[in-house]
């Protein structure tokens, strides 16, 4: 019972600091010189107000989610993984790479094992740094960020560039490969289904097997873990490859169902949103998918913010960030207490 | 003459009533002592008397006047000092400087009398980290006698000490309360209240239940005063015979001083037969964790060691595997996931087993709950239900659940290290009674334990450690002078009871 209503009280915190973001960012736009309500409104007319509208928040969720969900697992097993940015482009680099040389629909199946493992195999590079060189996963997950982007960067300019040459992106994957897109004109496709379906497997997963139960023991405490023979390091592994293998797929799915090729900008920063829906959802599998839709539709509001109303992309960001940041400071105080 | 009085005094936790009502009067040049289970609410107690912790009703009085304890600084500035269990002080510092600590106008001849009268005299300018714990302790009380204190409250003074230590800290505070200084002396030792105290006020669940001139009172009034109604039946001790067969053979065990562990293990040698109760007696900190960690294969070891005639595997999995199970010292560091359910922590190290599936793959949860269910029931752990996480249990009761996971799990050899560390009477009984029944059934136990009542009530034999050696196999008829001196470090008793190469 007590749990319950502590479970609820967390819920309840955590949409009041959603509010009160919200609240210091209608602020901050008065300051500049806007009106609040309607640009509030804006906000929300562009995330939910239409089918197309909600189509679109849905599109964002998607990749959010998938990353959201690689986090939360990494979290769990006590790794702070916030290279999911990085996982997520390797993943899409694979999706390109064999998606433009497959032609049969089959291979959708293909490209996207290819994307988890490639998420996998660069979350695991911080694995074995971390376990036979001692570094901190937070460094190195996110040194690697920076190194996946640039070597995306490198390959869209490079030996990777579209035949005409005409813009730094790479050719478009095989038309048979591309999810099945629900709401023409929307991109609304298929993966948000794999998110969902995703995230009850790892929900199933992380409670009811014996190896979640072994990542969660090693997340809550390490020395525990040790005491009753759980092994550590194959832990960490675990944990940087099952978060490494969902933001790999996450990169896949966009490929096949959003933007069908890779470029510079390929991502928004999804990887690092992901980190606040994994805070936001407090680490639970089922949590990632309303935390998601709710940075999804933030994602759309904003940018639909600057459209109709003139704001700017950046104080539109200032916007996004504030409530990421109240939804970490919600986190934070119940991870200290 | 009456120095300060604590009036219906009441304190709560969440849903803990610590504190409820409690009255006492304390005087000076008297030593009064406090005497209660671990949870009757003596460290709240202190706490508020030192300022740390703030009552929800209640009031104290000095001198007739009332005192608002806000902090601790306005406890010091009405001359109350406190001891705290584990020692507030900064290791490379020395003596001088520890006591000195904050003092804008240090007053040299007053710390050197002072020190001179607690013996310390000579260590003055000595890092307080090289001092043994016993002097360690005096630095602690001189702090406060610097401070003028009138009244001196000590937290389980000789939990660290051995037992030469101990007389020596009694002589130390009759001379205090000689002098005039108040005393106030919080143990769950009723011997040690009985030797020391003038008047004894037993607390049970945050009550005062009796209050008693030491003079008057016995041994068996003060237990009954302290456990309540409830005096469990298993009191009685059921004496198990060990078997012939050795169990467990270690021999020249060894550890090198590491960061973390600069005592190291050096050549330790024991054997443990069937159903034995062995006790590795000490005081704290010398050695023990180190040693259960080797045994139980979580520290890499030099040195070797055989489980039933077979060379033990190395590793932590590996020693489980063939047997070898383990409870920590620590059950919140170390025993227990605490965000987990009861039902969850009731099969870690064995959560594996075929036992606990369903479908191949997943965990059978019903298998689970049941399980937990039986350990709850046959353990009288206090809990709602299975679900709840362990956090939210006290902490006799996860200590009882860390117990019955363990034994459950049908050791051969079970290496427990202070397995009724912060629990309360009827828990002790209950963990004492379930490992001398695993012993029966054909468990080897390895007791270490820094209390010495606790191996003397279970052990077959036991050896004493002491900067990381051990000593030979002893039993009970060795004499107690004896055993102090070894658990001291006492040259010439060690060459007696030492192993010889």
């Amino acid at each position: 019972m007590a749990a319950a209503t502590e479970k609820w009280h967390s819920v309840w915190g955590t949409f009041l600091a959603l509010l009160a973001a919200l609240a210091a960012g209608m602020i901050i736009l008065r300051i500049a010189g806007y009106a609040p309500m309607p640009a509030l409104q804006v906000m929300f007319q562009s995330a939910f107000g239409s089918p197309f509208a909600i189509a679109d928040t849905l599109v964002k969720a998607t990749p959010l989610a998938l990353c959201g969900l690689g986090v939360a697992l990494s979290f769990r097993g006590g790794q702070f993984n916030i290279g999911a940015e990085g996982q997520m482009l390797l993943g899409a680099l694979a999706a390109v790479f064999l998606g433009v040389r497959f032609q049969t629909p089959w291979a959708t199946g293909l490209v996207l094992l290819a994307a988890i493992l490639a998420g996998s195999a660069w979350a695991l590079v911080a694995a074995w740094l971390k376990t036979a060189r001692g570094v901190n996963e937070v460094i190195s997950t996110l040194m690697l960020n920076f190194v996946a982007f640039w070597l995306v960067s490198w390959l869209v300019h490079g030996p990777l560039q579209e035949a005409s040459k005409g813009y730094p992106q790479t050719e478009l994957v095989s038309e048979a490969l591309w999810l099945t897109r629900w709401l023409p004109p929307t991109r609304l496709h298929s993966g948000i289904l794999g998110a969902l379906v995703l995230a009850v497997v790892s929900y199933v997963w992380l409670f009811y097997t014996p190896t979640g139960l072994r990542l969660r023991v090693t997340g809550s405490n390490p020395v525990v873990a040790a005491t009753v023979g759980i092994p550590l390091h194959q832990m960490t592994w675990l944990a940087l490859a099952v978060g490494g293998g969902c933001a790999g797929l996450a990169g896949g799915v966009e490929v096949l169902g959003v933007s069908h090729r890779l470029y510079e900008q390929f991502s928004p920063g999804y990887g690092y949103m992901a980190v606040a829906v994994a805070l936001l959802a407090r680490q639970h599998p089922l949590g990632v998918i309303p935390a998601a839709l709710v940075f999804g539709a933030l994602e759309v509001g904003a940018a639909g913010l600057q459209r109709a109303v003139g704001v700017s992309a950046g104080l539109a960001g200032v916007i996004e960030a504030l409530v990421m940041l109240a939804v970490i400071l919600v986190g934070r105080r119940d991870a200290v207490s | 003459m009456v120095a300060f009085v604590v009036r219906d005094v009441a304190k709560r936790y969440g849903s803990v009533q610590a504190l409820d009502g409690v009255s006492l009067t304390l005087q000076h040049g008297r030593i009064h002592g406090i005497l209660g289970e671990n949870g009757a609410g003596k460290t709240t107690l202190l706490n508020i008397l030192f300022g740390a912790t703030q009552p929800d009703r209640g009031v104290i009085e000095q001198d007739g006047r009332p005192l608002r304890l806000n902090s601790p600084r306005v406890a010091i500035q009405a001359g109350i000092g406190l001891v705290h269990q584990h020692f507030h002080l900064v290791g490379s510092f020395t003596v001088r400087e520890n006591v000195l600590l904050g003092e804008r106008t240090p007053d040299h001849a007053r710390l050197d009398t002072l020190s001179a009268r607690l013996g310390l005299r000579g260590v003055l300018d000595v890092p307080t980290g090289r001092l043994p714990v016993g002097l360690q302790q005096r630095v602690e009380i001189l702090k406060t006698l610097y401070r003028q204190v009138t009244l001196l409250l000590l937290d389980e003074p000789t939990a660290v000490l051995t037992p030469p230590e101990v007389e020596t800290l009694f002589d130390l505070l009759r001379e205090l309360r000689t002098a005039g200084t108040g005393i106030v002396f919080i143990t769950h030792k009723i011997h040690e209240a009985l030797e020391l105290c003038d008047t004894i006020t037993v607390l049970r669940q945050g009550r005062v239940v009796a209050e008693y001139t030491s003079s008057q009172v016995t041994a068996e009034t003060l237990a009954a005063a302290m456990v309540g109604e409830y005096l469990p039946a298993t009191m009685t001790q059921a004496v198990t015979v060990p078997g012939e067969t050795v169990r467990l053979r270690v021999e020249n065990l060894t550890v090198p001083p590491t960061g973390d562990n600069p005592m190291g293990l050096h050549q330790i040698s024991f054997e443990v037969r069937q159903g034995e109760i062995f006790g590795i007696a000490g005081v704290d900190g010398n050695g023990q964790t180190e040693l259960a960690e080797a045994l139980v294969g979580l520290r890499p070891m030099q040195g070797r060691m055989w489980l039933d005639g077979q060379p033990a595997p190395a590793g932590r999995r590996a020693r489980m595997a063939a047997g070898l199970r383990y409870i920590p010292p620590d059950r919140r560091r170390a025993g227990l996931a605490l965000e987990l359910s009861l039902a969850e922590n009731a099969i870690l190290g064995d959560e594996l087993a075929p036992a606990w599936r369903r479908w191949g793959v997943l965990l059978n949860m019903d298998a689970i709950r049941q399980h937990a269910r039986t350990l709850i029931h046959n353990f009288d752990i206090r809990a709602p239900q299975e679900g709840v996480p362990v956090a939210t249990l006290s902490g006799g009761n996860q200590q009882k659940l860390l117990v019955a996971r363990e034994i459950a799990q049908k050791p051969r050899v079970l290496v427990a290290v202070n397995p009724t560390w912060g629990v309360d009477v009827a828990a002790v009984a209950t963990i004492h009674q379930a490992l001398r029944m695993a012993c029966q059934q054909g468990l080897s136990l390895i007791l270490v334990s820094n209390e010495l009542d606790e191996i003397q009530a279970l052990c077959h034999r036991f050896a004493v450690l002491h900067k990381g050696r051990l000593s030979t196999s002893l039993t009970f008829d060795i004499p107690p002078a004896d055993l102090g001196r070894l658990m001291a470090g006492d040259g010439p008793t060690w060459e007696r009871y030492g192993r010889r190469d």
